[in-house]
């Protein structure tokens, strides 16, 4: 802790050349009426029912009843949070801007600064997930990758080689997922493949694996040449990746092909949750929002157009949803 | 000085040389008339705000940045429920092109679906894109239609140049308060060449584009709002009053007549007082004032106060004449005897009036200027020249006995009253009175200031205006209840993640203050775009600590927004009330000084306050910080006053003590009645004791002597009343009719100032009746 604020001080002076008196990671969250109707952005539902939200403003928000009532509870800081993980009904992790990781030992209701980085190269984690009580792998922006060994305490950066870019630089990682132990998946922000024969660049969506519990990654060939923001494994092993203008693409063989799915929308997808084999459900920019059922796609937008980042199914029918606007509790059948 | 000498001084100065008076009183009446032909109504928004509070001062100095308080919304509704067809749009187009041809209106800063600056942005694999809402190409088609649709909804100005169901879309403009009206570019000191907005012009061109639009398009109604609108409403309300006066003029001439039974002693006030209005008037017009919405009713005020004066002088006259003098003589008796005491009344009315100037609203000022100079006319008009042509006036014999009968007959009546100053009636009237004043008192410590009800206070519930502010809170997301702070700081100031992470930590703790609806920001904004810069990912919806990446967020963001100036060291925030009620301003007011006080960053300035609320903020502010010194000053001058005239500190007592109860109990009324302390009402109790102060006055001259050459108080007060019970009765109610008839006016804040007046000048009649003598006989026990 120490060592971060000593480093993070002549950071902010050198690039503000004044005093810092009350900056975003000395000042614990503010407890507001709106924190429920501010940008949020990730959203789990932890075993026992509780929903925990992340987002702006370090704002960490807690319902018990499905998402219809909800706390905000004290946070030592106010970055942006943008995912929120957890092991079990107790411990449970979230990350953010200028590499903040917050851990919890009791469901959300206190949490604690474990690592917090000033980094203009590196500045933000998107994604976090706990690979067993010990183990938890945290991605970002250029490529940040930190890994900690012992259930959060500490944390290491890596430089994930395999996934470097034509000129060896790194794009936007925005998405984990572990699908075994040692097998996880990633998803991120389009990067530089190549040069054409006129000599412009050529560019591919980020997909890659690793088999070895994060040892060492490898690409996977995508169709897209834009960028995704997420991944998502079904109980079969398909894959599923999507993000910008509407592009979600299939894979039933781990990433070697894969189907790209025709829904008529222009908007990003931001996340994904998969009901059952069947069903599935997609949110993004603009408010969209995909149901997709066997034998139809059903697609609205929110009226005031503002962004969905995330969604979590709390049962069969309704969908707790949180993004621009604040928390929402949908009902899938008054779709 | 003795009562014989005032009476040969009179006579020999004024009596002696009657024609030659009147005639003077002739030629400076036509003079006067002159000026009165020259009167003009005086409107501006300037006046109505205290000008030199601190608020008001960001205010005057950012104005023409970021538009000030004066904002023009012109809605236009599809009835049909929706725009999406052809002749709206056309519609939209005409009225955007006339309202940015108003003469005042800042062009640049006229917003609506058709102008430039309404553009939308979206992100692709490309980075961003963008254009204007309608695109150049657009032909009014159902496929441009559609395209003009998507746009909108990219836009994000859903809520606010289009209603929320799309049955309705915006022009928005601000008003400069000068303007050039030729095309040359004004330079460097050559100022002489702008012109200040005429707001009442501005309405009326308004007012034609409403009528225009309507007919040309039978699909479309048009509402409007802003300052100007409603000042233009407030004064064509205002031309309705001439009616009000001509409905008091007649009653009270009717009731002059039953009170004197004499055609010349009804015309002859009436005509003096006439007079003294059309010299006010021209005097006001020959020092270069014009009359604005709010001091129209003054000259009300003065023909009422000139009436009841001057029922006291026929009173005097009647009387000597009745007891034997001639009318000459009576009427010298008459002018003696009132002159001072009348000066008195009407030197206090004109020193409650002046005080009225300490309140840094020049809106208030003017008032205290166009009632002093009536008053101080009535003292020439009323107390010399209508005793001087009374002195022409010639009575038969039946006449000046039936005086005497219809005298004789008023005694059993004031043997009555009179015994208001003999025990127990006294003790039981003190104490009730007591008790009213403490309930009074109590009851006035809820009185709300500012205005309660939404929308133009000035104005009905139902006026045109007011139905169509309704319309546009009701199916936008804005209203008219902004505040704007504006975040002051260094050159470039934006492009530094602290003072921008300060204005954003700001903006957040503003939202969350009990009565704030939403607010709007340059570092939200900026938010956005970085949000968009980035491929439209929510994550990145924040603001970057890299300030070149801020720097690139920033740069997308237009002055025209109202956001931030050219060098970007002002930046406003802007906030949205659930209303403009007085609590809830101050509830923002305080968490803003709050947030300055320990929040700030060291070179961030928050500056109270432009906007809509933030004028009322400071009228707020600036109203009842007046109202305190404002009636220790009335009432130390008018207390000073009856220490002079009667040399009697018991006496003044007697006076002052009624009007205490009294304004206590109207300041209860307003409690009662759901009226705010506002600037038209605030002067209306310095008013109403000042005036009020009158029948003491008239009372208690009289009733001194007799006190003094030995009679008891209840002797004493009858003998008073027997020679001015029946004028003080008849006082107060040609003052209370005068004022009553604004009851009946259509703005609102005349009808609050006519019920406050006329239970003002209705109670004080009845506490100098009433509770003096039970005073005065309680301070003069022997």
């Amino acid at each position: 802790m120490k060592a971060i604020i000593k480093y993070a001080f002549p950071l902010v002076l050198l690039f503000t050349g004044i005093q810092v008196s009350s900056s975003a990671e000395t000042e614990p969250a503010l407890i507001a009426d709106k924190a429920v109707k501010s940008l949020l952005l990730d959203v789990e539902m932890l075993e026992s029912g509780r929903l925990v939200t992340v987002g702006e403003r370090g704002h960490i928000l807690l319902s018990d009843d499905q998402g219809i009532e909800w706390r905000q509870v004290p946070v030592p800081t106010r970055e942006q949070l943008t995912a929120v993980d957890f092991l079990d009904d107790k411990r449970g992790i979230a990350v953010g801007f200028s590499q903040t990781i917050l851990m919890t030992n009791d469901g959300g209701e206190s949490w604690q600064l474990t690592h917090h980085e000033e980094s203009f190269e590196q500045p933000a984690l998107f994604d976090v997930q706990f690979i067993n009580g010990d183990k938890i792998v945290a991605v970002g922006s250029y490529g940040l990758y930190l890994e900690s060994s012992d259930g959060g305490e500490t944390w290491e950066a890596q430089e994930v080689e395999g996934l470097a870019d034509y000129y060896g630089f790194f794009s936007h990682f925005y998405s984990i997922q572990k699908v075994t132990d040692d097998y996880w998946v990633m998803a991120g922000e389009k990067f530089i493949d190549g040069v054409d024969e006129d000599g412009f660049e050529t560019s591919s969506a980020l997909a890659a694996e690793t088999r070895d519990g994060g040892e060492t990654w490898q690409k996977l060939p995508t169709p897209y040449d834009g960028s995704f923001f997420g991944i998502e494994v079904d109980d079969k092993g398909y894959l599923y990746v999507y993000g910008l203008r509407g592009n979600l693409y299939i894979s039933k063989d781990a990433g070697q092909s894969w189907q790209g799915q025709f829904l008529s929308t222009a908007s990003g997808f931001h996340d994904m949750a998969i009901l059952d084999e069947n069903r599935w459900v997609l949110v993004g920019t603009g408010g969209v929002l995909v149901y997709k059922t066997l034998t139809s796609t059903d697609i609205k937008k929110r009226k005031d157009l503002k962004g969905r980042a995330a969604v979590v199914a709390v049962d069969e029918d309704t969908l707790v949803v949180v993004g621009d606007g604040g928390v929402e509790r949908l009902s899938l059948s008054q779709q | 000085m003795t009562k014989n000498k005032l009476e040969s001084i009179v006579s020999k100065v004024f009596f002696s040389k009657r024609a030659l008076w009147i005639s003077l009183f002739a030629v400076f009446t036509a003079v006067m008339v002159y000026f009165v032909t020259q009167l003009r109504v005086d409107a501006s928004f300037e006046k109505n705000i205290p000008l030199k509070h601190e608020y008001m001062q960001t205010y005057i100095e950012y104005q023409d940045q970021f538009g000030g308080a004066n904002r023009v919304l012109v809605a236009l509704e599809d009835t049909s429920g929706n725009i999406f067809n052809a002749s709206f749009f056309e519609a939209l187009k005409e009225t955007t092109n006339r309202v940015a041809g108003i003469a005042g209106v800042n062009q640049p800063q006229v917003e609506s679906l058709f102008t430039p600056n309404t553009r939308y942005i979206e992100a692709s694999e490309q980075g961003l894109e963008g254009g204007p809402v309608i695109p150049a190409r657009f032909d009014g088609s159902e496929r441009a239609l559609k395209q003009v649709e998507e746009n909108i909804l990219k836009a994000g100005i859903v809520g606010r140049l289009v209603s929320n169901e799309f049955e309705s879309a915006m022009v928005s403009a601000q008003l400069l308060s000068e303007y050039n009206p030729t095309d040359v570019e004004v330079t460097g000191e050559n100022g002489e060449q702008m012109v200040q907005t005429d707001f009442v012009r501005v309405a009326h061109d308004l007012e034609k584009i409403r009528t225009d639009i309507e007919a040309k398009y039978p699909n479309v109604e048009v509402h409007i709002i802003g300052f100007s609108k409603m000042i233009g409403d407030v004064s064509d309300a205002a031309g309705g009053v001439i009616v009000f006066f001509l409905i008091a003029l007649a009653i009270t001439a009717l009731l002059v007549y039953w009170y004197s039974r004499s055609i010349k002693l009804t015309a002859l006030p009436i005509l003096t007082s006439i007079i003294a209005v059309v010299w006010q008037l021209g005097l006001l017009t020959a020092l270069g004032y014009g009359i604005d919405p709010m001091s129209i009713l003054v000259p009300f005020l003065i023909f009422a106060i000139g009436v009841s004066h001057g029922v006291q002088m026929i009173n005097g006259v009647q009387h000597n004449v009745a007891h034997g003098m001639k009318t000459y003589n009576a009427a010298i008796a008459a002018c003696a005897a009132l002159i001072v005491p009348g000066g008195i009344a009407l030197l206090s009315d004109t020193v409650g009036f002046l005080t009225l100037q300490l309140i840094e609203i020049d809106i208030i000022r003017e008032l205290a200027v166009t009632a002093s100079i009536g008053v101080a006319v009535l003292i020439l008009t009323n107390l010399l020249l209508l005793p001087l042509l009374l002195s022409y006036t010639h009575f038969s014999d039946k006449f000046v006995q039936s005086v005497r009968d219809r005298e004789h007959a008023r005694e059993k009546w004031w043997k009555k009253i009179a015994g208001f100053a003999r025990k127990p009636a006294s003790t039981i009237i003190i104490i009730v009175s007591l008790l009213l004043g403490i309930i009074g008192y109590w009851q006035s410590l809820n009185m709300k200031v500012g205005d309660l009800q939404s929308g133009a206070p000035a104005l009905r519930q139902d006026s045109t205006y007011n139905l169509d502010n309704k319309y546009i809170t009701d199916t936008y997301a804005i209203g008219t209840d902004v505040i704007y702070v504006l975040a002051k700081t260094k050159t470039d100031g934006c492009t530094y993640y602290d003072i921008m992470n300060n204005i954003d930590q700001f903006q957040w703790e503003m939202n969350n203050v009990k009565g704030v609806q939403s607010t709007i920001s340059l570092p939200q904004v900026a938010k956005v775009v970085n949000g968009m810069l980035s491929e439209g990912n929510l994550k990145w919806k924040m603001l970057p600590k890299d300030e070149a990446v801020l720097v690139q967020s920033i740069s997308r963001v237009e002055t025209s927004t109202g956001l931030l100036n050219s060098d970007c060291s002002v930046m406003p925030v802007m906030i949205f009330l659930d209303d403009h009620k007085a609590e809830t301003i101050e509830r923002l007011v305080s968490a803003v000084k709050d947030f300055r006080a320990n929040k700030a960053h060291e070179e961030v300035e928050y500056l109270l306050a432009t906007g809509p609320v933030g004028v009322m903020a400071a009228t707020n502010e600036a109203v009842s910080a007046a109202q305190i010194p404002m009636m220790i000053w009335v009432y130390l001058a008018v207390t000073l006053l009856c220490l002079i005239s009667f040399r009697s500190v018991r006496g003044t007592i007697c006076v002052i003590l009624p009007l205490v109860v009294v304004s206590f109990l109207a300041q209860a009324l307003m409690t009662w009645l759901q009226i705010g302390l506002t600037v038209a009402t605030l002067p209306v109790i310095a008013l109403g004791v000042g005036i009020g102060v009158d029948y003491g006055i008239y009372i208690f001259s009289r009733m001194v002597g007799f006190i003094r050459s030995g009679m008891s108080v209840a002797d004493a007060y009858f003998e008073t009343l027997k020679l001015t019970g029946n004028a003080v009765l008849f006082t107060g109610l040609t003052l209370a009719i005068g004022v009553s008839t604004w009851l009946m006016s259509a703005l609102q804040f005349q009808a609050d100032m006519g019920i406050m007046l006329t239970f003002m000048f209705l109670v004080n009649m009845l506490g100098a009746i009433i509770l003096l003598p039970a005073l005065a006989a309680l301070l003069y026990r022997r």
